[in-house]
């Protein structure tokens, strides 16, 4: 379980965390939303050790952050940022081989090479495994970056924003193989998301900040309500619900006689399906 | 490693072994004995300056990130050259530590040894995870040294200005034999860790972040990497001066037939390319040109328009 | 505008002084009243020496400080100057092959091949620096640094073979000390490099927006950078010729101007032209005093005192 309590971060004089306490669960998805300077990534980045935090505290498993062993900490939590490309000439395999660092420190093992392939496999980059990283496309590359996340082999799994940059198909492939993570292995995955649909098709959990602030943290469907989204991003949308799962139609008032035909709204969502 | 890097090692390695024996035998005269006498020293300290600057070299520019950097330029020649300027103008030329080399040469380096580590930690204190700011007072650091050099060289007496003159000025040329001995003691246990710490700075190579999620705490790695960089650097320029493109000549040769970064390759490659440089370029210098020209300058002239020409074929995408 | 404006008039008044300072500064001491005797020889060494002296310091802040400005703008980088792009380096090899290739040469062609080569290297790295895309700002000027000392290797390499070492090193120790109403004119051509920048200031404001704005905006991106580069070139290979190597007024003054107010190109223009004559004059003086009645070269006091203020700004910048 990660906790977080009273947790401030201020950057300058500017406040960029206020004050926030919550808890993340075990073997869920949750996604972190909230418009732009809410403070997200900063939080992603404050658990996965990335960056300092001025006062509070914030623990995994009981233990704070800080408290951690480095090595000790790389084999529990791992965090990806938004990838950006390496100038390394490297194989996707060699890129995966060092997230058996924290277990082997460089010198790897069968046991190691054994996830490796394993991972490749999971990911189906195993026909990929000896391409250079910076031959790969886009959604091949976050993927490999995965691959090495997932060689790491934590319990926790940050990523900051995983779909930035990636097409539709490549987006849904990233969060069907994150709820894979979760469903079949049992881990816990925490992702800031910009897309809201996609927050709500694929979590368990969500978490919505505003201004550094909580400002929801819930199941999906209990936080997609019209009032709360509505005051999160400061717009109108229209809430609705589609095998199950809550989406939000947010193109503003002009569009509203468009969406009040609720087949086209549902021949459009099949379509982004 | 791959079968095809084992192979370059191998030959490279004969290679060296090849470039080593010319060295030492070739165009001997008289006596074998006595030329080895003079000439083993000087390959030693080859050897010192091949694998001190290709591990500072390659190590510091994995910690910035950026192929197109050598660790002299945090200004560690400038400082060098003023403490012996500073040394010569508060002591004379005369005085004990001017004419005994081993003194000579601790006190120098101890000097910039203690000068970087000042710098560097209060960078790590002050300004974490901004090594190019670093770079850049650094640099300007050295400007400045530089123009107080100029100025302690103004009001120098002329004769201990030749003297400073003669020690900043890269010559492979002679070597003292003790200070050799101490420079190889200090060198060895500083390349076995480097070398040991190879994968380590296989990660670090990845990025900051990247690293700090594999475990690995990065402000405190950087700091102890900086500060032996700084050594290794300081014990290479007292040796045989100011010596800026011959590491990065190397570094840059390694990456590119290795197509590769893994630092227990590219630590052999680059050693291996450095030496031969040296070691090649000093058996021509001494028995085609009749040791007319200075092999430093060659060098750092190759090695300066290497530069140029990877800056211009814009190869580094840092 | 008002308070615009009586900044200005503290920052003239401040010249105006020290000009005055630096005229009368000196081992003859000058008599004022001793003017009106129209063969005093306190006169000709006012007219003979302080004079030009006094003329080129200003001429020289004035232009190196601006071509920094410039330089700044086009690069986009708060970090260029003529000794960050090689500029200097590049002037300094020019000469030095116009000395070795054609010895005897006026020093008219001289000056022509320091200029065409200071524009060919700053050109160089311009283009360089299209191409490699520098992930942090302050490795521009550090490659650019590298850069210079490559090609200044060079020059030296070149001098010391030739044995012309002496007169090369001679001819560039940055001071003003030799300078008299015989050898000061090449320094007025810097002042047309100084009215074509001030005339195309608005063309030159456009670039700093980057190639692609600028472009939008129906600017010739390319060609006015090339002119730009020109007019850099030109107003610093004058400077290198006639006083020698200046450090740091190029990166400094632009960088102080910015500082006081903010970095428009226009208003900070009439900024450095004021702040660089300044400071040189200031940094003059000092070297004339210090170990009076000889003098210091004035390229030690400018490198001690700007790099002390560039390390000041360096670190005010990434702290506040």
């Amino acid at each position: 379980m990660i906790e977080v309590k009273n947790l401030n971060k201020n950057f300058k004089s500017k406040k960029i965390i206020q004050d926030l306490s919550l808890t993340i669960q075990e073997n869920q998805l949750t996604s972190l939303i909230g418009p732009n300077g809410a403070g997200k990534s900063t939080l992603l980045n404050m658990i996965g050790r990335l960056c300092p935090y001025d006062s509070g505290q914030i623990l995994i498993d009981g233990i704070e952050v800080e408290g951690w062993e480095s090595t000790e900490l790389a084999k529990k939590l791992s965090i990806m940022k938004q990838s950006n490309p390496l100038g390394l000439q490297i194989s996707v395999r060699e890129l995966m081989a060092f997230g058996r660092f924290p277990h082997s420190k460089g010198r790897l093992t069968k046991q190691d090479q054994e996830i490796i392939d394993e991972s490749l496999d999971y990911l189906s980059l195993s026909d990929l495994q000896d391409k250079k990283i910076t031959e790969l496309s886009g959604g091949q590359l976050q993927r490999a970056f995965i691959g090495m996340v997932i060689c790491q082999d934590t319990k926790y799994i940050l990523l900051d924003e995983p779909l930035n940059n990636l097409d539709i198909n490549h987006s849904i492939g990233i969060m069907n193989l994150l709820r894979r993570l979760v469903d079949e292995k049992g881990k816990t995955v925490v992702v800031v998301m910009h897309d809201i649909n996609y927050a709500s098709q694929f979590s368990d959990r969500i978490i919505a900040m505003k201004d550094g602030k909580l400002f929801a943290n819930d199941d999906a469907n209990d936080v997609f309500q019209k009032d709360i989204v509505d005051d999160l991003f400061d717009i109108d949308v229209e809430i609705i619900e589609y095998n199950l799962r809550k989406y939000c139609i947010y193109y503003g008032n002009d569009c509203e006689e468009c969406l009040n035909n609720t087949e086209d709204v549902k021949t459009f969502h099949q379509a982004t399906n | 490693m791959t079968k095809k890097t084992q192979r370059l090692i191998w030959i490279l390695s004969a290679l060296s072994l090849l470039a080593g024996l010319t060295f030492l035998f070739a165009f001997t005269k008289g006596p074998i004995n006595f030329t080895l006498d003079f000439r083993l020293p000087r390959l030693i300290a080859f050897i010192v300056v091949a694998i001190s600057m290709s591990l500072a070299t390659v190590t510091f520019q994995t910690l910035t990130h950026n192929n197109l950097l050598t660790p002299n330029i945090i200004g560690i020649d400038s400082i060098y050259i003023m403490f012996q300027i500073l040394s010569i103008f508060l002591f004379s030329s005369q005085s004990l530590i001017q004419t005994n080399p081993v003194l000579h040469f601790s006190l120098n380096t101890l000097g910039v040894v203690i000068f970087s580590l000042v710098l560097f930690n209060f960078f790590f204190k002050k300004f974490p995870n901004n090594i190019p700011l670093m770079l850049l007072f650094g640099l300007v650091l050295g400007i400045l040294v530089n123009s107080f050099n100029n100025f302690l060289q103004v009001i120098m007496n002329p004769d201990e200005y030749s003297a400073v003159l003669s020690q900043t000025l890269v010559s492979f040329s002679q070597v003292d034999s003790r200070v050799l001995t101490l420079a190889l003691l200090s060198i060895i246990p500083i390349a076995f860790y480097l070398f040991k710490n190879r994968h380590e700075l296989d990660v670090l190579s990845l990025g900051n972040d990247y690293a700090q999620n594999l475990g690995i705490a990065v402000q405190k790695r950087q700091l102890v990497y900086f500060s032996l960089v700084a050594v290794l650097t300081s014990i290479a320029t007292a040796l045989v001066g100011p010596v800026s493109f011959l590491g990065f000549l190397g570094a840059n040769i390694a990456y590119t037939i290795l197509e590769q970064r893994r630092h227990d390759a590219v630590f052999i490659v680059t050693s291996l390319v450095v030496f031969l440089f040296i070691t090649f370029g000093q058996v021509i210098v001494d028995h085609l040109f009749q040791a007319e020209v200075n092999l430093g300058i060659i060098i750092e002239f190759i090695g300066g328009l290497y530069y140029l020409f990877i800056l211009l074929k814009g190869r580094s995408r840092q | 505008m008002k308070k615009a404006v009586g900044k200005y008039s503290i920052g003239l008044l401040l010249l105006l002084i020290l000009a005055y300072v630096s005229l009368f500064v000196g081992v003859s001491n000058l008599d004022l009243s001793a003017f009106s005797q129209s063969d005093s020889r306190d006169l000709e060494i006012l007219l003979a020496v302080r004079l030009p002296r006094t003329v080129s310091i200003i001429i020289a802040g004035a232009s190196l400080s601006l071509s920094g400005l410039l330089a700044q703008h086009i690069t986009q980088n708060r970090f260029a100057s003529p000794e960050t792009m090689g500029t200097f380096a590049a002037g300094r090899l020019g000469l030095i092959l116009s000395i070795f290739l054609f010895p005897g040469s006026a020093i008219l062609s001289r000056s022509f091949f320091a200029f065409l080569f200071s524009l060919l290297g700053t050109f160089l790295f311009i283009k360089i620096l299209d191409s490699i895309r520098l992930k942090n700002s302050m490795l521009v000027p550090v490659i650019g640094i590298i850069f210079g000392n490559i090609i200044q290797a060079l020059g030296s390499y070149i001098a010391i073979n030739q044995d012309i070492a002496q007169e090369v090193n001679a001819w560039f120790q940055g001071s003003f000390s030799s300078l008299h109403s015989q050898n000061f004119q090449l320094i007025l051509v810097s002042l047309l490099a100084l009215g074509f920048i001030i005339l195309g200031s608005h063309y030159f404001a456009v670039l700093g927006l980057g190639r692609d704005i600028a472009t939008d905006l129906g600017v010739s991106f390319e060609k006015i950078r090339l002119i730009s580069i020109a007019l850099i070139a030109l107003a610093s290979s004058a400077v290198l010729l006639t006083v020698g190597n200046i450090p740091f007024v190029g990166i400094v003054i632009p960088n102080l101007a910015a500082f006081l107010q903010g970095d428009h190109f226009q208003k900070n223009m009439g900024a450095v032209l004021l702040l660089g004559p300044i400071f040189l004059l200031f940094c003059d003086i000092l070297a004339r005093l210090i170990i009076a009645p000889y003098e210091i070269p004035v390229s030690i006091i400018v490198g001690v005192i700007g790099a002390g203020m560039f390390i000041f700004i360096l670190l005010r910048g990434e702290r506040a």
